[in-house]
């Protein structure tokens, strides 16, 4: 059977056979599908998300993983290398070498998946882990109840409090000055947070210049740019409009006026106006789509104050209890009484603790738990607070930002362009023998060393500076390449020499983009040790700096596009070309 | 009918059916139809099936169907045979080690071949490379006749093929080469299978089909390679000391075959031949170029009259002494008595005929083993007559 189907595809898709593009294929699918399975079972479950970051043998996996892909390489090749219509000069017709190189190109594109299926069977079995309106529940509950399970004493300040008064008292002229407003990053790089703030607080206002119903939510839409997003990354307002009602079983404590008395002392429940997880904080720059079936914490501060002000135990025992239960369910350790909790809530709307008192009952908390052993300290509770925080980071960035968590578009284009260039320099090692591609192996090498060397010797260690160097060797050695072909070298040596371009060009786009980027990027690149500023300058927020930060995604094809023409149109004619020439 | 046809049919009536097959085998495949193909491949069976038994009562009959059913589709016409290269003056000189190879011209034509002979060293893959374009002259033309080759590219080499002394290996099996070479060359499906099969075929490799390189001998590896490269229907094949590794039988019938190959009807070409085998090149050589420290001596084999005889020479193989020959032979006056290798070599004017020296020669008591006439053979070109 196997013997039949291999001379069909051989008698009728001979390059499909030469390739040995199905089982090569079929392979690599099997190896991806046992990479993803692997990561699957990888995920442990509810503690695992906890940890900081999600997967801890990162090193491991990518060890494995360019293991097996090498092993497959070598495989391949191997078999691949049995029959070279270059070798004995068969006649190629029109569409031969691309049919050619598209087959050689997915097969190396499937090879090198292995780390991203395994990352995304884990992905995957983390994010079922959690259905999303279980999420939700879990951080309204989380948010609600930490109004009474106080931690960062700030948060219960007078000066806290949600000033909804002043926000329902706004005249709409002045919030249509604020929606001209742009929204920056600071001189040190860091989101003007005042300017955050300004949003988020008077989403409200923003949602009536817009004209936007009232479950309409207003988010910061970002983007990320290659090699970091420190500089230059502008923001925009955007809309979405809202879901459904949040799930939290908020009876009884639903429709209640706030309390029109403003107490005079310094901490109170009353003042509580936070969330405790503000999904702005989750990872700099990433997006605030929190749904809106979340609590604002505007309605937090009213379900809380109707809370104290009708002294709903029963809502808030409900409340305290399902929390509980949800830190159980998850495994994130804690030890509370929600009967003392309760009471300390009704003891006293207004807090009678001290400012000193509270932090140093929480910091000796802290500072006396050993691992395993959580005491009862002065407030009575102890959540894992770190873990918790992770745990919601976590899962919100497996529900919201999947695919950028995984690498997104850069990580894609990325592998292209990795996989284009392995693929190119396979089709360009048919094109002039093992023997070439194996002395180029040796002597890249080699320059490798050298270049190492003179790093070393040079003491060279600024990115910019050694960009320029390995862009320089990197020209060298494409020049030589063509100069070999052209002025016709030793045929052998000009087959080497040909090889080490054609990978020499992988380098060549790459680092003229990153150098003007680093350029236009980073002011600390203007200056040199002695603080003397280069020739080369692009100002923050110029033309030219936002045009290169903003486009990322867009150079990067430009990129892969200009190193495929170089190769195609360049490289792969001069390989032929070598190939028939006589030798000297 | 087609003169080969006729060949063909003297072939079977003299009970040389092995030949006979070879070459029915042959112009079969100049028809370039599938359904004879069929008929030929089953013929093949038969001949094998018949051979056992040795009775080959029903192969006589069916060949004789397949050969009128081949003549029908054998287009006949006879057309001059075209130039396919011409080198003149042609050079190469090597920096290192100073050797070089001078004025060396020729003309190949379609249904051709050159022998190209002589010691080891003198220049011979050197000037196969040159023919073949993947060395360059330092001085000298070459002109290909093709219609599209185009100088030292691709192209050409697609077209020439040179069939190294060390054939490279083949990878995976063999038959699987031939069929992949088959795909290059328009031939898909069963189309691509019964052309491999024929090439088999007529090369007797069918029972080595599917082995790896590694699992046939040396001669069989030489007779693959041959297979391959006629898949490739070349315009010009250059094969450097082929017979190397083939066994007495095997060099000639080879040869023979090649020689009617390249005389084919539909896809003539000509072959350049470099081997030591100098006796087996010349008997299917229309000429031959004797290289020594690179200078070229020419002999054309194929037209007597061009033939200009100066002296008659001989070699003589026997259990002799040399002067009981020089005794023996005095009386034809010899020119020369030389003894090199285990023969003499004695040339005479050239008035002195094979039949004058078997004469002499019976007469004496000398245990003589063998006599070659060699003043027609580059042979004597190897010896300082």
């Amino acid at each position: 059977m196997l013997k039949k189907l291999n001379k069909y595809i051989l008698t009728h898709f001979p390059l499909l056979w030469n390739t040995k593009f199905i089982p090569a294929v079929a392979i690599a699918l099997l190896l991806n599908l046992f990479m993803l399975l692997l990561g699957v079972l990888n995920f442990s479950g509810y503690v695992e998300l906890q940890l900081y970051t999600l997967y801890m043998n990162e090193q491991t996996l990518v060890l494995l993983s360019i293991i097996v892909s090498l092993l497959f390489f070598i495989i391949w090749l191997s078999r691949y290398a049995r029959n070279n219509a270059f070798t004995n000069f068969y006649p190629l017709k029109k569409g031969y070498l691309v049919k050619e190189f598209l087959l050689v190109l997915a097969i190396v594109l499937l090879n090198m998946c292995y780390y991203f299926s395994f990352k995304l069977g884990y992905f995957i079995s983390a994010n079922a882990a959690l259905s999303t309106k279980e999420v939700i529940n879990f951080e309204n509950e989380t948010n609600l109840a930490m109004m009474f399970l106080p931690h960062v004493n700030s948060s219960y300040e007078k000066s806290s409090k949600c000033k909804l008064e002043e926000l329902n008292s706004m005249s709409e002229s002045n919030v249509e000055e604020l929606s001209k407003r742009q929204f920056f990053y600071n001189d040190n790089g860091a989101v003007d947070t005042s300017l955050t703030n300004f949003i988020l607080q008077y989403e409200d206002s923003i949602r009536k210049v817009f004209k936007l119903p009232k479950k309409a939510k207003v988010f910061i839409n970002g983007s990320n740019f290659f090699p970091n997003r420190r500089y230059g990354d502008n923001h925009d307002i955007a809309i979405v409009e809202t879901a459904a009602e949040a799930a939290i079983d908020d009876s009884g404590i639903k429709n209640q006026q706030l309390p029109k008395q403003i107490y005079n002392e310094e901490y109170s429940y009353y003042y509580y106006c936070q969330q405790y997880f503000n999904y702005d904080n989750i990872e700099n720059g990433m997006v605030n789509t929190r749904d809106s079936n979340i609590y604002s914490r505007q309605k937090i501060n009213a379900l809380g104050a109707q809370i104290l002000l009708k002294k709903d135990s029963l809502a808030l025992k409900k409340l305290l209890t399902n929390f509980k239960r949800s830190l159980d369910k998850y495994n994130i350790i804690h030890y509370f009484d929600e009967q003392a909790a309760i009471k300390l809530a009704f003891r006293d709307s207004i807090w009678n603790y001290s400012r000193e008192e509270f932090i140093g009952a929480f910091n000796e908390y802290i500072s006396d738990a050993p691992s395993g052993d959580y005491k009862k300290n002065n407030t009575g509770y102890y959540i894992n607070f770190s873990g918790l925080n992770n745990f919601y980071n976590n899962i919100w960035k497996l529900k919201l930002k999947f695919w950028n968590y995984l690498g997104g578009v850069l990580m894609l284009l990325g592998l292209l362009y990795f996989g284009v260039s392995i693929a190119f320099s396979i089709l360009i090692y048919r094109l002039t023998g093992l023997r070439a591609f194996l002395v180029a192996v040796i002597y890249a090498g080699i320059i490798s060393l050298v270049i190492a060397l003179f790093l070393f010797l040079t003491k060279m260690v600024d990115p910019l500076n050694l960009s320029w160097s390995l862009l320089f060797f990197d020209g060298f050695i494409i020049v030589l390449g063509l100069l070999a072909v052209y002025k016709k070298f030793i045929k052998q040596w000009a087959k080497v020499l040909l090889n080490l371009a054609a990978v020499a060009a992988v380098l060549f786009w790459i680092l003229l983009y990153g150098i003007i980027l680093a350029l236009s990027e980073s002011s600390e690149v203007f200056y040199n040790d002695r603080g003397v500023e280069n020739a080369f300058s692009i100002q923050n927020y110029s033309n030219i700096n936002l045009l290169l930060a903003q486009n990322d995604t867009i150079f990067f094809f430009i990129l892969l596009f200009l190193y495929f023409c170089t190769v195609w149109f360049f490289y792969i004619p001069l390989a032929k070309k070598l190939k028939g020439n006589p030798e000297e | 009918m087609h003169p080969k046809i006729i060949e063909i049919r003297d072939f079977i009536k003299g009970k040389d059916y092995s030949l006979a097959l070879r070459r029915i085998t042959d112009v079969t495949i100049d028809t370039e139809d599938l359904s004879l193909f069929k008929k030929c491949l089953a013929l093949h069976d038969l001949y094998e099936k018949e051979h056992k038994q040795d009775l080959y009562t029903n192969f006589a009959i069916e060949s004789n169907n397949l050969l009128n059913d081949v003549a029908k589709k054998l287009p006949f016409h006879k057309t001059d045979a075209q130039v396919i290269i011409s080198f003149s003056k042609l050079g190469k000189t090597y920096s290192k080690g100073g050797f070089a190879i001078n004025n060396i011209d020729g003309t190949l034509h379609e249904g051709e071949i050159i022998g190209l002979v002589g010691e080891n060293g003198n220049g011979k893959t050197t000037l196969l490379r040159m023919l073949g374009g993947s060395l360059l002259p330092s001085i000298g033309n070459i002109s290909y006749h093709f219609t599209k080759a185009v100088k030292h590219s691709y192209q050409l080499n697609s077209d020439v093929v040179f069939v190294p002394q060390r054939i490279p290996s083949w990878q995976g099996k063999l038959y699987d080469n031939l069929l992949f070479t088959n795909s290059f060359y328009g031939r898909n499906g069963e189309t691509n299978v019964l052309w491999a099969e024929m090439m088999l075929a007529l090369l007797g490799l069918r029972p080595f089909r599917d082995m790896n390189w590694s699992q046939i001998s040396s001669g069989y590896k030489t007779r693959f390679e041959i297979a391959r490269v006629l898949l490739q229907k070349p315009r010009m094949l250059l094969l450097d000391e082929p017979l190397a590794n083939l066994d007495i039988f095997a060099q000639q019938t080879i040869l023979q075959d090649l020689k009617y190959r390249s005389q084919s009807i539909t896809a003539p070409f000509g072959i350049f031949l470099s081997s030591q085998q100098l006796y087996e090149v010349e008997k299917v050589s229309d000429a031959v170029i004797f290289l020594k420290d690179g200078v070229p001596k020419y002999q054309k084999l194929s037209d007597n009259e061009a033939l200009v005889q100066v002296q008659s020479v001989f070699e003589i193989e026997g259990n002799i002494a040399k002067i009981a020959l020089d005794n023996a032979l005095e009386i034809l006056n010899p020119t020369s008595i030389k003894y090199n290798g285990g023969v003499f070599v004695v040339v005479f004017d050239k008035t002195i005929g094979m039949n004058e020296l078997l004469s002499v020669l019976a007469k004496s008591s000398l245990q003589i083993l063998s006599i070659r006439d060699i003043s027609r053979s580059s042979r004597r070109f190897f010896e300082s007559l």
